[in-house]
């Protein structure tokens, strides 16, 4: 057998597995069934997404790969760090999220456009992340972020956060409005920039300042590609200083985190605490980490969420997070390379859009836990525990999978007609008739 | 296990997540970059993979633009004079964003942008229309004549590509025009197919149709030469 690439890919991610599986299972005096189950069902997954489904030409084997390396990773840990309540609900949502991924692949395989659908999406958009504002009892870090869903639990025990989904809604809806045939009713830079605008005004409402930094910097790249205009940037670069100036005036909170970010160990004792205790565990674990569920990460509040990097770089130490900084880009890397090889616009927009939301999301994380940037509450994707945001950046996944496999069918098709055969040189013929002229 | 003795273990396995993961992201690279080359690869050796047919200039003269030159047409793009179009036809009579092309069963579809209208075998438009193979584009005094690859005339066939349906014509009031032979003028009425003069082609670009655009400058760098050297002798040589 020879061991391509991908093969290789999946044998380290199946070791991988199996190993972070069997200390699991090293903790605890008697067999943990669940940690079993759990590492079994990861690996198995694995080498259906990598060998099976590409066959059908569904999914990017690198992709799904990558992301099967990640997901692993956080689920494990999550069953390290609460095995009921964290590891086997992202067990859950990762199995519900491949069902999402496959199916939103083959709509965008099959669909060129989403005209016809564009304003349901709009609306249901809207009307979700409206209806977030009109819960507030259900306030966490205060943002007004999450729908409770009472007939799947308790009412504080199952939340949706809508943000996450309409994240995606947003990219396809620019993506559609930027590859639109002129004319249009109202000009596509305009209509794009006012429907982000309404996303991001709500998530304002809803204090929820990171997502609506994650959501600007995705609709100015798709905005920006669609139009190929310089002056978009710099439009954009001006309203987010204009914005920023504004929010810092009016937000103790956002003036807090700045200061956290000036000096975090100043203000260690108040509101620097979530960044210092970062920066500490990240040094006590070292370039080779402490060692799984040891260390002292449980001290940082959102441990487990939103600085699940700290926890890894204590755990697992520098080296093993920077290897997991170099997956998330070569994650992004790849959807950019699917936008610049696909050959409808509607197709590139949308993998600019998902590998964009990857790379700012992932970065503004990453940054705000190492006090790179200042600190903005979002998850890190496929990682942190949470539902709504391992389902949507799944769904994310999807869709680059299913631009991967239009440009897969669009190429295949060119080639097999650009190749000399000689029952295919009658266009040439013709062309060279018309130049003779 | 007794807590120490799994620090010790846990720590040890440390090494091994490190070496996995490095393994990982390594190899995760080099995938990225053999599929890289190998697209390098199959561009190279079909060139015109991505596109659909050509726009052949018939009259209108520019310091870019030449009568006969040939220039790729993608699946779906933007024509115009400006860089940021993926078709570039350098001309006075152009404007910056002329008009967004896709390819649609049926034709290419071609919608002049606001404010701008396109000529199509002598008729002014000012919406979408789609344009059949054969047929002469007008901006100004640029004229060109649409010719779609055997392919995709193929395709346009049925309504059908690779077994998927392909959405119909997006725009509602779409106008069809079809070549019309009694208005093509004698010049413009010669032989379509190659006779003799095939294998002495004049050369029908010149080196500043390098600057017409990404796609137009890829199919027209790779013309010349074959134009140039007469059939059966060895390029590369």
């Amino acid at each position: 057998m020879r061991w391509d690439d991908s093969s290789k890919l999946t044998a380290l991610v199946i070791i991988f597995i199996i190993s972070i599986g069997a200390l699991i299972m090293l903790r605890t005096p008697e067999p943990d069934l669940g940690a079993l189950i759990l590492t079994v069902t990861m690996a198995a997954m694995t080498i259906i997404c990598a060998r099976v489904l590409p066959r059908w030409n569904l999914v990017d084997p690198l992709l799904i790969t990558l992301m099967n390396f990640l997901c692993s990773l956080g689920a494990l840990l999550q069953y390290s760090i609460s095995p009921t309540v964290s590891g086997l609900m992202h067990a859950m949502f990762y199995a519900a999220g491949l069902v999402l991924l496959i199916a939103i692949s083959a709509v965008v395989r099959l669909k060129h456009s989403f005209r016809d659908w564009r304003l349901w999406i709009l609306g249901a958009s809207l009307f979700f992340l409206a209806l977030t504002l009109t819960s507030p009892i259900f306030e966490h870090n205060d943002a007004r972020s999450w729908i409770p869903i009472p007939w799947l639990g308790r009412a504080r025990a199952f939340t949706i956060q809508p943000s996450e989904f309409v994240k995606v809604a947003m990219i396809a809806l620019l993506a559609d409005i930027m590859s639109d045939q002129p004319p249009q009713p109202i000009p596509p830079l305009i209509y794009g920039a006012g429907i982000a605008a309404s996303f991001i005004g709500l998530l304002f409402l809803q204090n929820d300042l990171g997502t609506g930094l994650v959501y600007f910097l995705t609709a100015l790249t798709v905005l920006y590609c669609g139009t190929a205009d310089m002056r978009v940037l710099a439009g954009g670069a001006m309203s987010f200083a204009a914005a920023a100036l504004f929010v810092y005036r009016i937000s103790v909170r956002v003036q807090n985190r700045i200061l956290a970010f000036a000096d975090p160990f100043l203000h260690y004792k108040d509101f620097g605490f979530q960044v210092s205790r970062s920066l500490m565990s990240i040094a006590n674990g070292g370039a080779t980490g402490a060692g799984l569920g040891l260390g002292r990460s449980a001290s940082i509040p959102l441990y487990d969420t939103d600085f699940v990097f700290a926890t890894i770089c204590e755990q697992f130490g520098i080296v093993f997070g920077l290897a997991v900084v170099c997956v998330y880009v070569i994650m992004v890397m790849r959807g950019m390379h699917l936008a610049v090889r696909a050959s409808r616009r509607f197709h590139a927009l949308l993998a600019v859009g998902c590998s964009t939301v990857l790379a700012v999301q992932t970065f503004i994380i990453i940054g705000g836990v190492i006090n790179m940037i200042p600190l903005t509450g979002v998850t890190l994707p496929f990682i942190s525990k949470g539902g709504s945001s391992l389902l949507s950046s799944m769904i994310n996944v999807g869709v680059l999978c299913g631009v991967h496999a239009c440009v897969e069918r669009d190429q295949k098709r060119g080639r097999e007609y650009d190749l000399p055969k000689p029952a295919r040189r009658g266009r040439q013929a013709a062309v060279r008739g018309v130049a003779e002229v | 296990m007794p807590r120490n003795i799994y620090e010790g273990i846990a720590v040890s396995f440390n090494f091994v997540f490190m070496a996995l993961s490095v393994l990982i992201a390594l190899c995760g690279f080099r995938w990225l970059r053999a599929d890289r080359k190998a697209v390098r690869r199959a561009l190279a050796e079909t060139p015109r993979a991505d596109c659909v047919g050509t726009l052949v200039v018939v009259s209108g003269k520019s310091p870019y633009l030449s009568k006969g030159m040939a220039i790729d047409l993608p699946r779906e793009g933007t024509v115009g004079r400006s860089r940021a179009c993926d078709v570039r036809l350098v001309h006075q009579d152009i404007p910056a964003r002329a008009a967004r092309v896709s390819l649609e069963p049926g034709g290419m579809l071609f919608s002049p942008a606001r404010w701008e209208s396109i000529t199509v075998n002598g008729q002014p438009y000012d919406k979408p229309v789609l344009v059949c193979t054969g047929s002469r584009v007008q901006w100004g005094g640029l004229t060109l004549r649409l010719m779609l690859d055997e392919s995709v005339s193929e395709e346009m066939g049925s309504a059908a590509i690779d077994g998927v349906e392909v959405a119909r014509p997006p725009v509602r009031r779409v106008k069809r025009v079809l070549p019309q032979p009694s208005k093509i003028t004698a010049e413009e009425e010669k032989p379509q197919r190659p006779k003799k003069a095939l294998r002495t082609l004049k050369p029908v670009f010149t080196p500043l149709e390098l600057d017409a655009g990404p796609r137009g400058a890829r199919g027209s760098a790779a013309k010349p030469a074959q134009v140039d050297i007469p059939l059966g002798v060895d390029r590369r040589g």
